[in-house]
């Protein structure tokens, strides 16, 4: 059995990055537009943090799986 | 939940927590002997008690009297040999007799306590008054509602002490929760429901066979009122407690269902106290299934109260926060059912909400024993018996409370003999809340 060594270059990490910011300002803008909606308290902000940051990395991890279909389709297709 | 014995210094801090002001013990006035200033007024102060009858109920408050710094037990009777010497060997010192007129002639003794069948509480409760003892009778009060009459005429006459072992009543988790309900907490009471299961058949071995109605005088008639009088009467004045009201009418039904084993008490009863407001309590007792075990449920508008596990249920849940309801609705959004008609049809089963504990430590019984549970207030009751034996002092209104829950149990079990609705009688009535 051959170890595997996984490369992250830089721009790979930063896109990652990028794209988890990206699904945690998603999640608060979501929190925001509850409290608008439901006419739930604005503390929830705060207090709701953990829902938003759990809801932040589904988002995440989902966005990971698209792109990795998008990328096993790309590869049989080429 | 959780759960731990609650001593003396918890009981006098729960009262502390409930509120300890005087509005507390004009609605609890009771309580008044378990106030710290009351305690210091018998400090190094004991009651000279004497326990007839030291089968199982009298050996579980004679380890409660262990633990009471302000009793003394002098003397012990019991007309049953191995029950005496049981009871004598965590009381050495105090005098043994098989005749209780030996104890009541005794001038060593300031109080009897008794734990005898129920057939003779009121014969022992007021000769006892008769010779100036100070008296405290376990619950149910007498067998008959004439002798629930005539044991408060004697204890009117008499000036002494009458304690009936009433332990809810210093029970801190059902004062909490009385006082919820006094505020308001569950707003208007709409129902009482109390409900007390058990599997077993409620007999406890015989040494001899000429010794069955002796030992299990529960099961027969001529001794006991059956489940009405050892289960339903304690929990009868929750509804009396909660609703500051006694109810007018009776109707109920019990039978043998089960336990066809030559016993003369019903196994199965269910019945129904009608108050003046139109609220209706209910009773329901049965021996040979327990899934349901011991409840007390007081229903309001707002909330429900369920006194043996010290639990509030509001009836409209706390909003949910803004993000989880916005989550719950894309899940209906994408995972929710096919709607095939409006909610109309869809069965009102019962919430699964955990609902709140009215306080931090609540003692609970699931209501099986038929000798006695931890925590259940007894422990408190004894001490407020000791300091009322030192100073004189009557608690208020326990008599009447224990008089009430007595004849009313007793006023359900006619209903059911007779398979009457039962009007509570005039001549039976004595100044108590609106009857008075």
């Amino acid at each position: 059995m051959k170890d595997i060594h996984i490369n992250f270059t830089k721009k790979q990490q930063k896109t990652e990055l990028l794209i988890f910011s990206l699904s945690l300002v998603i999640s608060i803008f979501c929190n925001i537009y509850s409290i608008i909606w439901y006419h739930t308290k604005w503390s929830e902000l705060f207090t709701q943090m953990h829902v938003v940051v759990a809801i932040g990395i589904v988002l995440y991890l989902l966005i990971l799986l698209i792109r990795l279909i998008y990328f096993v389709i790309k590869m049989i297709w080429q | 939940m959780s759960t731990k014995n609650i001593d003396r210094r918890d009981f006098l801090k729960g009262i502390g927590i409930v509120g300890g002001s005087s509005l507390l013990f004009a609605t609890f006035p009771w309580l008044q002997s378990c106030t710290p200033a009351a305690q210091k007024l018998i400090e190094g102060k004991r009651a000279k008690i004497a326990v007839i009858g030291t089968g199982s109920r009298g050996m579980y408050h004679l380890n409660n009297f262990l633990k009471t710094a302000n009793a003394e037990i002098v003397a012990l009777c019991d007309i049953y040999q191995p029950h005496l010497d049981e009871a004598a060997k965590l009381f050495p010192k105090a005098k043994k007799s098989t005749n209780y007129h030996e104890i009541l002639e005794s001038e060593n003794v300031q109080a009897i306590f008794i734990a005898c069948p129920l057939h003779l509480h009121s014969r022992i409760t007021i000769d006892g008054l008769k010779a100036g003892k100070h008296v405290f009778c376990e619950k149910a009060m007498a067998r008959t509602i004439d002798e629930c009459m005539m044991m408060v005429d004697a204890w009117k006459a008499s000036q002494k002490v009458l304690f009936i072992g009433q332990q809810r009543l210093f029970d801190i988790k059902y004062i909490k929760a009385m006082e919820m309900i006094h505020n308001g907490k569950v707003g208007e009471i709409v129902g009482v429901r109390n409900t007390w299961f058990r599997n077993n058949d409620w007999r406890r071995p015989i040494p001899k066979p000429d010794m069955e109605r002796f030992v299990n005088w529960r099961l027969y008639k001529e001794y006991s009122g059956g489940l009405m009088t050892e289960l339903a009467c304690h929990q009868i004045s929750n509804g009396t407690w909660a609703l500051k009201g006694l109810p007018d009418y009776i109707m109920g039904s019990g039978d043998i269902v089960f336990w066809k084993d030559g016993r003369e008490v019903y196994d199965s009863v269910s019945l129904v106290y009608h108050f003046p407001n139109g609220v209706k309590m209910t009773f329901e007792s049965n021996t040979a299934n327990k899934r349901y075990g011991m409840e007390e449920q007081i229903l309001g508008k707002k909330g429900t109260i369920e006194l043996s596990h010290g639990k509030f249920y509001p009836e409209t849940l706390p909003v949910a926060p803004g993000i989880r309801q916005f989550v719950n609705q894309i899940e209906h959004g994408v995972f929710g059912n096919a709607v095939f008609a409006g909610t109309s049809w869809v069965p009102e089963t019962a919430s699964d909400t955990k609902g709140e504990n009215i306080m931090q430590h609540v003692g609970q019984s699931n209501g099986e024993s038929s000798v006695g549970a931890s925590d259940d207030g007894s422990e408190a009751l004894i001490a407020a018996f000791c300091h009322s034996v030192i100073t004189g002092q009557q608690c208020q209104n326990l008599v009447e409370e224990a008089y009430y829950s007595s004849v009313l149990s007793l006023l359900g079990l006619q209903a059911m003999d007779e398979k009457k609705v039962i009007t509570f009688p005039k001549e039976y009535k004595i100044p108590y809340l609106n009857f008075a």
